[in-house]
């Protein structure tokens, strides 16, 4: 990891550079003929806001226009936490071991604003229809919440038995599916939402998508753990200097 | 019914997907072959579809593009979607017995989690070869990349994690750049739908740079020489049904997808110089591939840079096709676009099978060192008769899928005027049949000592013997799979879609 | 130049950088961390576009695109830094060298 083991190559360094300034001209060129003027789809965007169930255009691409992206945004998240579990051979969480916590202030004061994290990433959830927010950040900041409760020495994660934890990554994913096999069964397009519904089914997808990004945001992080092969194994002791 | 047979092929196996990841591995098993042999029928039942109706059209959430995405069908995509389809279901049979035979608690966890992955895999080929939108290919390209890594991955054994890091990190790069192409084309442009572009599209620097930058992008994911370095490390160190998985179809779902962008977007802007280029990186790879290939002594290895080779005959159908100005330039591009795309689905079977084979004799002698292959045809007769018949594929020789692939590239190049990739090909040819016959001969030579064999699962040995066979019948019926590849193809001359 | 060319140009040299660190910086983590390095210089020129001379909204289209984009990019990274632990952990390495490329 030290600097020392780092050892670049001269000659290599030297083409490399040369040819990343090619390619910085070469694109520099091209931007020259992009026109300088509003272009692109924001009136086309703007005019169907009210048939896509939510007020901000952002979102109304996100979720409604372009929802088949953000689906396999999911399936790629998903695909993520999937490697996790793959590289570190695991099924769940449940063979790491919880951190010490040798500041009793800190177990406590994270057990009180973890539910100030839940209430803010529902605020975010819920604000992605008027303004900038959604899904994404309003699990990201979940997640956050379910790592703080594992670094203070809370179970958090690591207590859900394998299925409920797989469940859970895969819910924001399937959500969407459900939504398209629904949409085949009533002979609708796919991820066609009717617009007296469309703010509502947003929602539930949205809520869906939170959970699932929360779970993998910390589940990749908290995954990276050493495993405890011996789980009744008391947590192991720091020693304090 | 029919208009949701496109997204059934995308939801199908993302549904078999969830499943396995869920249940116990007897479950996931079960599920994997239901899953395939569903999939599979839904692209049976589309290509019927197509050919009677013609290219489709699917407006996702009822919204068109430009604001939309758009799935296609079109003759191309089917064609891919088929190639998948039938090296998937062979796969997935395979694996079946192979990842049974693992009893050894570390593997298991790799084995299980095969199933979830490889369905992901092919639920985002079916939607790359679906897609109409730009944008929506980088994020599929993305999953695409992931699930192979974890793929070659699923051992966790040394070889393959570094193995597995190089190939990921030339995956991401890759559909960064060619995102960055996208982006340009927005910015040009103000869409991301296939068909608006290519009516969009005007010569011009700006045209000119995203072409160059996707292209580099997808030749870097194509693992088309000289940016092939993370291909053979990666094929040649997974197990059996990974590698097959990825030398026949991911490493095609990228050169499909520039084929796409040169017929369907950048027709306008497509110069000779550029074609000239690709059918240069296209002799670069089989010289180079097959002499690589010719200096290993791991059979795997050596399949692997067979890829390498076997990608460049993709290439000839660049420079054909951009000396599009000619008379009767419709007539040999669309012979170039049939060649390439007939030696993409002789590849993929004869490259699953020879694998899979690689897979047997790996169960069987514990090594896949070539110096082992003696004496194996009398103890694994169906091995080495399927390495055989596919390895005939390879080389080109009739009546093989690969002779007639081969036969029209020249034929096409010829046309042209460009006589000059005609002698490569045919030398390719030549070289391949040296490295195929690089283990035939051991394996047909009397053994020194007979060391005991591990016993195989037959149904391992048919499955490779089954595509080696399919590998040489196609070269037999080859008009009935090329009639599908011309429905509303870009290389169709009746559509008048030819450059 | 006008502000969205600006923007445009430096998201190019960004990607550039990027370009070039990746191939001459051996340790993993560096090329991990060079490949965002890139993907931010496609996402800043990406949401330069959306905001050339807008009137009443910035294109929306873009900036989707570009949230797409993010979370695409963290989890390839989420993944890339997951298998380069596992590496380390295995090999007790953080470096691709020239002796890994042949098994």
């Amino acid at each position: 990891m030290d600097s020392t083991t780092e050892c670049i190559k001269k000659p290599l360094s030297v083409l490399s550079a040369l040819f990343a300034a090619v390619v910085c001209v070469f694109l520099a060129v091209a931007l020259r003929e992009i026109p300088d003027e509003p272009g692109g789809l924001t009136a086309a965007a703007a005019a169907e806001i009210p048939r896509s169930g939510v007020e901000h255009p952002v979102t109304a691409v996100l979720l409604n226009f372009r929802v088949y992206d953000t689906w396999l945004e999911v399936g790629v998240l998903l695909m993520a936490a999937m490697g996790m579990l793959l590289f570190q051979r695991r099924s769940d969480l449940r063979d790491i071991r919880l951190m010490p916590s040798p500041e009793p202030v800190l177990h406590w004061l994270v057990r009180l604003l973890f539910p100030m994290l839940v209430l803010v990433s529902g605020y975010l959830l819920w604000m992605g229809k008027f303004a900038a927010g959604g899904a994404f950040q309003a699990g990201v900041v979940l997640g956050s919440g379910g790592v703080l409760l594992w670094l203070a020495g809370h179970p958090s994660l690591t207590n859900f038995p394998g299925r409920l934890f797989r469940s859970l990554l895969i819910v924001g994913f399937l959500s969407f599916l459900l939504a398209s096999i629904a949409n085949m069964a009533f002979g609708q397009a796919i991820l066609a939402f009717p617009p007296a519904y469309a703010g509502t089914i947003i929602l539930i997808l949205e809520a869906a998508a939170t959970l699932s990004i929360a779970a993998t945001v910390s589940a990749l992080i908290i995954g990276l753990q050493p495993v405890v092969r011996d789980r009744d194994r008391a947590p192991i002791h720091v020693p304090s200097d | 019914m029919s208009e949701t047979l496109m997204p059934l092929a995308i939801l199908l196996p993302f549904v078999g997907s969830l499943i396995c990841f869920v249940s116990r591995h007897r479950v996931s098993v079960f599920t994997g072959c239901v899953t395939a042999l569903l999939t599979a029928g839904t692209i049976g039942w589309l290509t019927y579809d197509v050919a009677i109706h013609g290219v489709q059209v699917y407006a996702l959430g009822g919204w068109s593009a430009p604001l939309g995405i758009h799935l296609r069908v079109d003759g191309l995509a089917l064609f891919m979607m088929i190639m998948s389809a039938i090296v998937g279901v062979a796969v997935t049979f395979y694996a079946v017995s192979y990842f049974g035979e693992h009893d050894a608690q570390e593997e298991k966890r790799g084995a299980e989690l095969f199933w979830p992955i490889w369905m992901f895999l092919w639920a985002s080929m079916n939607a790359l070869y679906l897609s109409g939108d730009i944008f929506n290919i980088y994020v599929i390209l993305e999953i695409l990349g992931l699930a192979a890594v974890g793929l070659v991955a699923l051992t966790g054994r040394r070889a393959v994690l570094v193995a597995g890091m190089r190939y990921l990190l030339a995956a991401m790069a890759g559909s960064l750049i060619y995102l960055l192409g996208v982006v340009l084309l927005y910015a040009a442009h103000g869409t991301v739908d296939i068909v608006l572009l290519g009516q969009a599209i005007e010569p011009g620097a700006t045209a000119m740079a995203a072409m160059t930058v996707m292209t580099a992008g997808l030749l870097l994911k194509t693992a088309m020489f000289p940016l092939h370095f993370w291909l053979p490390p990666a094929h040649a160190s997974a197990t059996a049904p990974v590698s097959a998985i990825l030398s026949a179809l991911v490493v095609k779902a990228s050169f499909y997808l520039i084929l796409r962008l040169w017929f369907d977007v950048f027709h306008a802007t497509i110069t000779l110089e550029a074609g000239y280029v690709m059918g240069a990186l296209g002799t670069g790879a089989i010289l180079w591939g097959s002499i690589q290939a010719l200096r290993q002594a791991r059979v795997k290895m050596m399949i692997a840079y067979s890829t390498v080779a076997q990608l460049g005959y993709l290439f000839f159908v660049f420079p054909v096709s951009a000396d599009h100005d000619a008379a009767n330039a419709a007539t040999w591009i669309s012979i170039a676009g049939q060649g390439s795309l007939y030696q993409a689905l002789a590849h993929a079977l004869a490259k699953t099978s020879i694998f899979l084979s690689a897979g047997v004799l790996l169960h069987a002698a514990g090594s896949d060192h070539i110096d082992h292959m003696r004496g194996l045809a009398q103890r694994l007769p169906v091995t080495v008769f399927a390495m055989a018949l596919a390895g005939v594929s390879l080389m080109g020789l009739p009546p093989s899928g690969g002779f007639v692939a081969k036969w029209m590239t020249v034929q096409a190049v010829l046309a042209a005027g460009q006589w000059w990739w005609a002698p490569v090909i045919i030398g390719g040819g030549l070289l391949a049949a040296g490295y195929i016959f690089r283990i035939l001969r051991p394996a047909f030579s009397p053994a020194d000592v007979q060391e005991a064999l591990h016993p195989v699962p037959r149904s391992l040995e048919l499955c490779a013997l089954g595509m080696a066979i399919l590998s040489i019948v196609i070269g037999l019926r080859a008009t009935d799979l090329l009639d599908v590849l011309l429905i509303g193809a870009p290389f169709a001359i009746q559509a008048g879609g030819a450059l | 130049m006008s502000q969205y060319q600006f923007y445009s140009l430096a998201g190019m040299v960004l990607f550039a950088l990027g370009l070039h660190a990746l191939v001459i910086l051996p340790h993993i983590l560096r090329k991990i961390l060079s490949i965002n390095i890139m993907a931010g210089g496609v996402f800043l020129f990406l949401i330069s576009i959306a905001a050339r001379n807008f009137e009443d909204f910035p294109d929306p289209v873009p900036q989707a695109m570009l949230l797409t984009g993010v979370v695409v990019a963290l989890s390839a990274t989420a993944f890339a830094v997951a298998l380069a632990r596992r590496i380390y952990t295995v090999t007790g390495r953080s470096e691709l060298d020239e002796e890994d490329r042949v098994p």
